[in-house]
């Protein structure tokens, strides 16, 4: 599968196109149905929590939420966007981050989060069993 | 699909059928639902998700929102699911237990 790239406006009406691209993505990728479920939630959890962490609502091309799904090594989902909660502007919605943590990395074998440049990048990983191997 | 709740009574409690997703676009509305229901005098709430198709961490925030706003009026919040991967989302975060999650309505309202 080639990289698929998608960006989404900070819009919550939005995430739903992002988590159903994820979970088509998942399933061409060779995953079953209950990984792909997980993959859908997990990348749904990334974006609402993005959405969350930038205090931003509406459209707007510099606070667009980036979503990249691959398969080269493992299915891959990673998620960035806008980041205000390292500044201390976000400070409602805190205990509903750290539920979100929490989901994706039961969720994902592997889950990374950083924090940089105002940015927040979520990465998430499955392995791909290839069954013709 | 848009989040639709309807509203029926088992004995003294309000059950709220949910049906749909609920993430962080819905959530909102069914805290809404929630709220009214406790502002409606009727603090003792099912909220039941058999015919939810998604349900993340904004829609658990919502219940314990619930729960909270239930027990301040004197009543309780408990939640129905039946389907594996919204299950699923209570195993993982540990809220089945504070939820009251049961199969049916007719085993929250009897718990």
């Amino acid at each position: 599968m080639a990289r698929v790239t998608i960006e989404i406006p900070p819009e919550p009406a939005a995430i739903r196109i992002a988590r159903v691209a994820a979970g088509a993505a998942a399933r061409r990728a060779g995953l079953d149905s209950d990984t792909a479920d997980d993959v859908r939630l997990a990348v749904s959890e990334a974006c609402a929590s993005t959405l969350t962490a930038s205090g931003v609502h509406g459209s707007d091309g510099d606070d667009a939420i980036t979503l990249e799904l691959h398969d080269s090594q493992g299915f891959e989902a990673v998620i960035t966007g806008r980041s205000s909660v390292s500044s201390g502007a976000v400070d409602d919605g805190l205990d509903e981050l750290e539920l979100a943590t929490h989901v994706m990395s039961a969720l994902a074998p592997r889950y990374v989060c950083e924090h940089e440049g105002g940015k927040v990048r979520h990465q998430l990983w499955w392995p791909v069993i290839d069954l013709n191997a | 699909m848009e989040l639709v709740v309807d509203h029926r009574t088992e004995g003294d409690f309000t059950v709220l059928d949910v049906h749909g997703e609920v993430d962080v676009y819905s959530a909102p509305a069914l805290d809404g639902h929630i709220t009214s229901t406790i502002s409606a005098g009727q603090p003792r709430i099912v909220v039941n998700l058999t015919d939810v198709d998604f349900l993340d961490s904004t829609g658990l925030s919502a219940l314990i929102r619930g729960l909270k706003h239930a027990r301040e009026a004197d009543g309780t919040l408990r939640v129905v699911a039946s389907t594996e991967k919204i299950i699923k989302v209570f195993r993982i975060t540990g809220l089945a237990d504070p939820l009251g999650l049961a199969a049916t309505v007719d085993e929250a309202v009897g718990a």
